[in-house]
């Protein structure tokens, strides 16, 4: 391990903020996963639909399921950013 | 028990005072046990906590076989140290409604065997080794890890403070009894004798009950048998004592407890009676026994204390044995002989103070609790808004089956499921979850406050029908037929919202219950925008007067305002509380933006 990053991980091993921070980017990056798959999961349920019913439902959870990453995304690029700064 | 103890304790506590001011050798043994049974509580506490969900899952776990039930118990004992503590958990989790009643004797039964630990530590390490060496240090370590801000830390100073304070305590009593070497009559007594036998079991039940431990009646017993103040007949008949007094921890925690947990305790209680009995009345060939392993095994022929140790051990496997092939005959039994009295509907029916015990099994049944509020809330309202919830239930048309058309009625039967089924209910889980959250570490006591803001979401939706039902009362059967239909696809709304809600409880995985929450606050949103939209054509079209449109729309908050608190509490009750910023979730305005969105799309 090079020195730079042996010293960076020391320091956030001392500094509380920016290990929490970095716990909630981990925990922000899993949760974007996890609904990434959740997504194209109904993608392809809808490509199998029938129903027009069944379109509308799997229509609107695909659309909320963007809305949230979204914000997620944004959530992470501003912790992303607090620890540059 | 109130009495008894309003006057048995100031006339032990005189007793206690009297004799610790007549002999300073009595002091330091009573010393002794006090720092014990501290050192106890001290290793209880930590070990809760730093387990935290660990043993509850294990106690969990064991519920399929009953050779895991009983391997639960004797680790977990032998590793807390403490039967009385995984009785009383065990109590907890059944009264939860967690684990079933024969998996809750296993564990007791295994926790009868773990306890025996406890006797080979003392009689081993306790006595031989200067324990007083380590209780300072340890006493020390384990102070300053209690001042860290970390818990674990804190926990494991708890741990270590408790083993300074059992050593500490077991080290005054050795002193204490070498001092009373030449005063102690108990030896005296000969324990051959059968009445002598019974009167030393009586000491034993008797010491047990009053310290509450066991462990510490074993090692008052161990020293003063090490010191030759005790007989050994008489110490086994004291051990057989403190084996019957042991329940007391866990009659106790059942008086608390529901009909299960009742059923538990007495179990217990018939176990240890049992094993007690059999161990009196056969102890001539227990002692054969004991001498025979205790010589196969090499233990000195001189040492009394671990062939008591061993003693222990074997009159309480010889229980295990002989009552665990019978363990879900006598689950039958108990169950036969204590019967639930008839569910009181104004009563909370699964909250109890056993449960209190383990903050997972209270965060358990106050969830039960208040999914048993939402479906009186449900009810209430499917009844409320004017159906019947046996059609409810099959589906049948909504639409078509208004009965009732007196809003007077309605609105008194309402009142009357608010005051004496919803309130009651709802005041006996914020009661209890005030008690719990005193217990519950940072994680549960924030799913204990998500459990007491469902409760609150569901009042409140009620609230809201309370308001709705003077003018859908009406309208529904009278005025202009707008009025009507609009009043309609007010509470139709409503009815979709609960259909939804019994479809989302049915599931298991949160993230696909958390999307079908979210969709319904979108069509929600979309029902908004289309009631706005239809009711400005309304009046365009003069189908309804201005007073009519401003009913309408404040009816349709009411309804909105229903369906979201609905929507809020099942989420609260059944979704784990995001650790996260709340910016994450999705609010109002998203569903704004995703409502618009779709209909330009359409």
């Amino acid at each position: 391990m090079k020195y730079k990053k042996l010293m960076r991980r020391i320091q956030t091993l001392f500094d509380e903020p920016e290990r929490q921070r970095q716990q909630q980017r981990k925990k922000l990056q899993r949760l974007l996963k996890k609904l990434r798959h959740k997504q194209q999961q109904l993608q392809h349920k809808l490509e199998q639909a029938d129903r027009q019913d069944d379109q509308q439902e799997l229509r609107d959870k695909i659309a909320l399921l963007k809305q949230q990453r979204r914000k997620l995304v944004a959530a992470l690029q501003d912790l992303k950013a607090g620890s540059n700064g | 028990m109130d009495a008894l103890n309003r006057w048995a304790f100031p006339f032990i506590l005189t007793l206690l005072a009297v004799a610790l001011w007549q002999s300073s050798a009595f002091q330091e043994i009573a010393a002794g046990v006090a720092l014990f049974l501290f050192g106890m509580l001290s290793l209880e506490k930590g070990f809760k906590a730093l387990s935290g969900g660990v043993l509850q899952q294990w106690l969990q776990r064991s519920t399929d076989r009953i050779w895991k039930s009983l391997s639960v118990g004797v680790v977990t004992t032998t590793l807390m140290q403490s039967s009385s503590l995984v009785s009383v958990l065990s109590i907890s989790f059944i009264s939860a409604g967690l684990i079933p009643l024969a998996a809750g004797l296993g564990i007791v039964f295994g926790a009868n065997l773990g306890t025996t630990t406890g006797a080979w530590l003392i009689a081993v390490f306790g006595l031989k080794i200067k324990l007083s060496a380590y209780a300072l240090p340890l006493l020390v370590f384990g102070i300053a890890l209690q001042f860290q801000h970390r818990r674990r830390w804190q926990n494991i100073g708890h741990i270590l403070t408790g083993i300074g304070f059992i050593f500490f305590g077991i080290h005054l009593m050795k002193q204490g009894f070498s001092a009373y070497e030449s005063l102690l009559m108990l030896d005296g007594i000969d324990s051959q004798q059968w009445l002598s036998r019974l009167l030393f079991v009586a000491v034993g039940i008797l010491a047990t009950v009053i310290m509450q431990s066991s462990h510490a009646t074993l090692v008052l017993i161990l020293t003063a048998l090490s010191n030759g103040q005790i007989d050994y007949e008489a110490a086994l008949a004291v051990a057989i004592g403190a084996n019957v007094g042991t329940t007391i921890t866990a009659l106790i925690g059942a008086m608390g407890a529901n009909n299960a947990g009742r059923q538990l305790a007495a179990g217990h209680l018939l176990f240890n009676l049992v094993t007690g009995l059999l161990a009196l009345l056969l102890l001539p060939w227990l002692l054969a026994l004991t001498e025979w392993l205790a010589q196969w095994l090499g233990l000195p022929a001189d040492s009394d204390t671990l062939k008591l140790a061993l003693f222990h051990t074997l009159f309480n496997l010889l229980g295990v044995v002989l009552m665990t092939p019978w363990i879900h005959r006598l689950a039958s039994l108990l169950q036969r002989w204590i019967v639930a009295k008839e569910a009181d509907i104004k009563r909370p029916r699964y909250l109890n103070e056993a449960a209190l015990a383990s903050p997972a099994s209270a965060l358990h049944v106050s969830q039960r609790e208040t999914l048993r509020l939402y479906r009186f809330c449900r009810d209430t309202m499917i009844h409320a808004l004017g159906w019947r919830s046996s059609d409810f239930r099959l589906q049948h048309s909504l639409i078509n089956a208004a009965e009732v058309s007196d809003a007077e009625q309605q609105h008194q039967h309402l009142q009357q499921a608010y005051e004496h089924r919803l309130k009651p209910v709802y005041s006996a889980i914020v009661e209890f979850l005030i008690q719990a959250r005193s217990h519950a570490g940072i994680a549960q006591e924030e799913q204990l406050r998500r459990v007491r803001s469902a409760g609150f979401h569901l009042l409140e939706a009620i609230k809201g029908v309370k308001h709705l039902l003077d003018n859908l009362t009406h309208y529904l059967h009278q005025g202009p037929v707008a009025m009507t239909a609009s009043y309609q696809s007010l509470r139709t709304q409503i009815a979709a919202t609960l259909t939804l809600l019994d479809q989302a409880l049915e599931k298991h995985d949160s993230d696909d219950l958390q999307l079908l929450l979210q969709r319904q606050h979108l069509q929600l949103q979309r029902f908004n925008d289309d009631f706005d939209q239809q009711l400005e054509l309304l009046i365009q079209q003069r189908q309804i007067n201005a007073a009519m449109a401003t009913s309408l729309m404040t009816d349709k908050s009411y309804c909105l305002h229903v369906c979201k608190r609905l929507l809020m509490a099942v989420e609260f009750l059944s979704l784990p509380a995001t650790t996260g910023d709340p910016d994450w979730s999705l609010n109002d305005e998203d569903y704004r933006q995703l409502a618009r969105d779709g209909q330009e799309e359409r």
